[in-house]
């Protein structure tokens, strides 16, 4: 579990602090969504839960032990896949073998599987991939490690379209019950599907923490027309096919998939909290 | 929980040099083509230098020439291989400059302090390798040159290694001023002590690591200097006890900075953050 506590952060040089009395707890078995605007602290809040920045103030800790340490014990459980990183110019297979030591729960099984849904071979060279090869590389170097925390940096960057859906579905085959992933991103329609917690950054505080049941047992979304726009209708905006609309959930209704674009814009607009 | 797993620091230091062997390999390249210049300027001094006209014998003159020659290279070579030492000790975070390679080190699943060893590690063996295979491999082009021109064929390497210790007499000094084991070991602690404080030097600035801690030694030594005059220190001690009482003492300084400025690295290593600010790591 991780655990961040009264944290306040700030960059050196800057006066406005990142984050001001910051507290926030992640269980197992979620996949976090992690959404907010430009500069809200979502990838400084991911280094600072990996151990790569320490807080002011507050702690952060993965199993009541503080990250900032960086314990070999508590790096061989958090596997940060950053937005941008190089890999070495190498084989696959020999940075496989001078990088598996380190990942007590290492399977190169779930690698192996993991390449072929990206459509990649094994035997690849490093050093000559594109950057969304070696994306997905380095996604599927991430999953095979086992890691207990798994931290994602705007994954679907980089990737074209049936990438992104191979992300998809190579994430829910490999998610297990005692792993939190935390997936940070601006491309909501991209993971839509695979998140079962949303967070919602906004300067110093955590504007939504809910479970995406919890959503949608309050809400609905979904397209109407300009006559059907009634009291429920908490957001919305215009769209081709309608109004596309977040409505307060009527009791005996059916539920909908969460439409995060509409439930991004409503929150950050102070109409939800 | 264990600060220091030792086959968790062998797969470190494999993953070390494994990544770090490009670099290494540029090293020796580039030295090697430093002392082969040093072969080709020496060559063009002794060729077109006429002190030794009035040497008669064409043998005896190729053989000063050529002895001039690898004794001039080998002084140089020492130098160069000196102030490669300490290029090498201030760069060893060189790799770590860019977020997304510090990411990377610093997400690695070891100690800091396996890290910061196996990182020492691979410089100690990159400044030996880097420095002195080259100037063997440059002495022997020379010496095939050598050979194939017809000329005497002498190493250069004899040469090199007098310099290295620093333990010639140099004119005007006696066994308490000059040559005795209690002056080199203080030279090699003071060598160690400045290989350190370039140690320091790398982990501590992000950016041109090798001129900004020759620029703060450079301020530091002369400090250093103005208050040693200051205080009235200059004077050197007469008698031999007190020649080699101020060796023992100065190299017990040099030790104890040896220890503070590598452990002043570490901690500073173990502080690394992902984001630092543009020049310096903290």
């Amino acid at each position: 579990m991780i655990e961040v506590k009264n944290m306040s952060f700030g960059y050196p040089g800057q006066k406005e602090r990142v984050f001001k009395n910051f507290s926030l707890k992640l269980e197992e078995d979620r996949i976090y969504g992690l959404l907010g605007k430009n500069g809200t602290g979502k990838s400084t809040l991911l280094y600072l839960i990996s151990g790569l920045l320490r807080p002011d103030s507050g702690t952060v800790c993965y199993d009541g032990m503080a990250t900032y340490k960086r314990q070999a014990e508590v790096l061989s459980e958090i596997f940060l896949v950053p937005e941008e990183f190089e890999l070495p110019s190498m084989t696959l297979e020999r940075y496989v073998r001078l990088n598996e030591p380190f990942y007590p729960r290492f399977s190169r099984e779930v690698l192996e599987n993991c390449l072929r849904d990206f459509e990649l071979e094994t035997n690849l060279e490093l050093g000559a991939l594109s950057m969304g090869q070696k994306k997905k590389v380095f996604m599927s170097f991430a999953l095979a490690a086992g890691t207990r925390l798994l931290l994602m940096d705007e994954p679907t960057n980089g990737l074209d379209i049936p990438s992104k859906s191979q992300f998809r579905k190579v994430v829910a085959q490999n998610m297990s019950d005692d792993r939190i992933l935390i997936i940070s991103t601006h491309q909501v329609h991209d993971v839509e599907a695979l998140l079962d917690h949303i967070l919602i950054l906004s300067q110093r505080e955590v504007l939504l923490n809910a479970s995406v049941t919890e959503i949608m047992e309050k809400y609905v979304f979904e397209y109407r027309t300009p006559d059907q726009m009634g009291a429920d209708v908490l957001y919305a905006e215009p769209t081709l096919q309608g109004n596309a609309v977040m409505a307060e959930r009527q009791e005996g209704a059916a539920e909908t998939q969460v439409n995060l674009e509409l439930l991004f814009n409503a929150v950050t607009k102070g109409l939800i909290k | 929980m264990k600060n220091f797993d030792t086959k968790r620091f062998g797969n470190v230091l494999k993953l070390d040099f494994a990544e770090g062997m490009k670099p290494m390999m540029w090293g020796v390249l580039c030295m090697v083509l430093l002392y082969l210049f040093f072969f080709w300027f020496a060559h063009e001094i002794a060729f077109h230098n006429s002190r030794w006209d009035y040497v008669q014998d064409p043998g005896q003159l190729m053989e000063m020439r050529i002895n001039t020659i690898c004794e001039a290279v080998g002084a140089f070579g020492a130098i160069a291989m000196f102030i490669f030492f300490l290029i090498a000790a201030s760069t060893l975070y060189r790799g770590e400059q860019k977020k997304q390679q510090r990411i990377a080190w610093l997400m690695l699943p070891a100690s800091n302090l396996e890290k910061f060893t196996s990182r020492w590690i691979y410089l100690l063996v990159f400044s030996i390798v880097g420095g002195l295979l080259p100037f063997f491999v440059a002495d022997l082009i020379h010496m095939v040159y050598l050979w194939m021109t017809g000329n005497p064929v002498m190493s250069a390497s004899g040469d090199f290694f007098e310099f290295l210790p620093h333990t010639r007499t140099f004119p005007g000094t006696n066994e308490y001023t000059g040559e005795n084991p209690y002056r080199v070991t203080m030279e090699y602690s003071f060598f160690i002590g400045l290989h350190a404080f370039f140690l320091l030097g790398g982990v501590f600035f992000k950016k041109f690591h090798f001129i900004a801690t020759s620029a703060v030694f450079v301020l530091l030594f002369v400090g250093w200097a103005m208050l040693y005059n200051a205080l009235g220190c200059r004077d050197t001690p007469a008698t031999s006890d007190n020649y080699i009482m101020h060796y023992i003492c100065t190299t017990t300084i040099f030790l104890g900075l040896v220890a503070l400025f590598t452990w002043l690295a570490y901690r500073l290593f173990c502080r690394w953050q992902v984001v630092t600010n543009k020049f310096v790591n903290v």
